[in-house]
């Protein structure tokens, strides 16, 4: 893969919690413009992944480059700034702030560019919430505080985004919804790291997985080939 | 009795509100209470009596002093110790200590400095004068301090909705994770907040001759517990709830000063207590839905 054009490219990272290593020298990279899903069990490290990718975690080891720039141990408000942002597993509103001072805050702090207004218009309607964008934020339902969390990544103008199991808990009809928004973004120019669990969602999204076990990447490619790939079978059914 | 009761229950009150409001803005940002607090309340109270009585510095004068020097100690302590400790394993308990520790070396150093005496501002500070609410006759110094506690609170809710810095403290407090991908500088934010924090007690301290008597060394660690149970009252972490919690237990002290004075000093234990069995989310609290 030519390095030129990797908007995130991560070598030999390494996160330890004491003595467990959750990540153990894990390499991944996207191109720009494309979505790459994460897979794996539980506890294989995607999320500790995100985590340490948008500053959230301090890294133990390892290099981590953004558009060509060194994010390592940089903190999470200047990755934003450079316009890396995330999404979390279990969104966290803004509670006592309405939808759209939760997607301003965001708008005001993430980026420079750009007219507030716009931006958080833009989001809200990006994810289809600007109907309820007075209503308090932690009186949404789950489906939708994901999605204020998605408009609030938006809000900062993002080059990519880390998308954390933003399809875990939702029904068949909000999936698709979701789905073809982030295409929709996608087209727009925002490369993604889709960490999820529903491979059938990743299937929507994109032929480019790397599945991952305790803590390193095991294998790359497209779905169908992962699931005939022995050790990926090995390590979601065990042996 | 029972009018006047009331009416100073709601001066006090007020004024317990600001004793607490600091205690309660640190925790929001920082979800860690600051064993300190009272002894913040104690220097603000300590810088007062010295200005007062070296330069004749009028305590209303101070409160602008005050402000610099609280806002500067605030930040310092916040980057020498918060960050460290927020890379600890267990930050919260291991804050408990830190915090615990700071209020020891506060008392001591006072005590070493200016000894174990209490020290009071004359309560003619403002004048002889009294002030009369439906014929209740009440120092004119209490109603000094219910106007700044008011001032004071007015002032926290415009920085709150209002500022852009009120925005960024408001979203740490609802979630320190979202804040930092919010593209939010949190520990510059949180500095601040903290040292605003201090600023609040040293205001209380300013007050507490006109309010409790006198102030000493060590009257620090009775008045965190009274303000750890005045936000637990109005609810953990939202500022503002603070002043219903500081109103509720100036009402109190003050029915029980005038009908069971001996019982008095349970006052702020009972009060834990209740709201621990029946309202644990303190009375203004809300329950929030989670994804």
């Amino acid at each position: 893969m030519s390095l030129n054009n990797l908007m995130l490219n991560v070598e030999g990272l390494i996160k330890e919690f004491g003595n467990f290593r959750a990540l153990d020298g894990a390499d991944i990279s996207v191109k720009e413009g494309k979505i790459l899903g994460l897979a794996g069990p539980n506890g294989s490290g995607k999320t500790t992944f995100i985590n340490v990718v948008s500053g959230v975690y301090k890294p133990n080891g390892g290099k981590i480059f953004f558009n060509g720039k060194s994010i390592y141990k940089l903190e999470p408000h200047k990755i934003v700034h450079l316009g890396l942002n995330r999404t979390f597993q279990v969104p966290k509103p803004l509670s006592g702030l309405t939808v759209e001072q939760n997607v301003k805050v965001a708008a005001v702090y993430g980026s420079k560019e750009g007219n507030t207004k716009d931006k958080i218009n833009s989001a809200l309607s990006s994810v289809e919430l600007d109907n309820v964008k007075h209503k308090e934020a932690s009186s949404l339902t789950s489906a939708q505080q994901k999605l204020l969390g998605l408009a609030r990544a938006l809000a900062t103008n993002p080059k990519m985004l880390l998308i954390d199991e933003i399809a875990a808990g939702l029904n068949q009809h909000e999936l698709k919804r979701i789905a073809d928004m982030l295409i929709k973004l996608n087209k727009f120019g925002i490369t993604m790291i889709v960490v999820e669990h529903l491979m059938s969602f990743l299937d929507i999204l994109t032929d480019d997985v790397v599945v991952m076990n305790a803590g390193v990447n095991l294998f790359r490619g497209s779905i169908k080939e992962a699931s005939m790939n022995e050790k990926v079978v090995e390590v979601f059914l065990g042996r | 009795m029972f009018e006047y009761t009331v009416l100073a229950g709601i001066m006090y009150g007020l004024y317990f509100g600001l004793v607490g409001i600091g205690l309660n803005l640190i925790f929001g940002v920082m979800r860690m209470i600051n064993l300190a607090h009272g002894d913040f309340i104690m220097l603000g109270a300590f810088l007062a009596y010295w200005l007062f009585h070296l330069f004749g510095i009028n305590p209303l004068f101070v409160i602008a002093i005050s402000c610099v020097v609280f806002l500067f100690l605030g930040i310092a302590f916040y980057y020498i110790f918060v960050p460290r400790l927020l890379k600890s394993k267990d930050p919260e308990m291991l804050s408990f200590i830190l915090f615990f520790g700071l209020s020891q070396v506060i008392e001591a150093i006072i005590i070493l400095s200016f000894g174990n005496n209490q020290r009071s501002i004359p309560s003619n500070t403002f004048g002889h004068s009294t002030f009369s609410i439906f014929g209740n006759r009440f120092p004119i110094s209490w109603l000094i301090v219910t106007i700044v506690a008011i001032v004071v609170f007015i002032a926290v809710y415009w920085y709150f909705y209002h500022t852009k810095l009120g925005y960024a403290t408001r979203a740490i407090m609802a979630s320190r994770d979202e804040s930092l991908v919010s593209g939010i500088n949190v520990n510059r934010v949180s500095a601040f907040a903290f040292g605003i924090g201090l600023i609040l007690a040293s205001i209380a301290g300013i007050f507490s001759f006109f309010m409790m008597g006198a102030a000493y060394p060590s009257m620090g660690t009775n008045l965190t517990v009274i303000s750890f149970a005045i936000i637990v009252l109005g609810s953990l972490g939202n500022p503002m709830g603070t002043i219903i919690g500081g109103l509720i237990y100036g009402l109190a002290i003050m029915f029980m000063q005038t009908y069971l004075s001996s019982w008095s000093n349970l006052l702020p234990y009972l009060l834990l207590i209740a709201v621990m069995l029946f309202k644990p989310e303190g009375l203004i609290g809300k329950t929030v839905r989670s994804a």
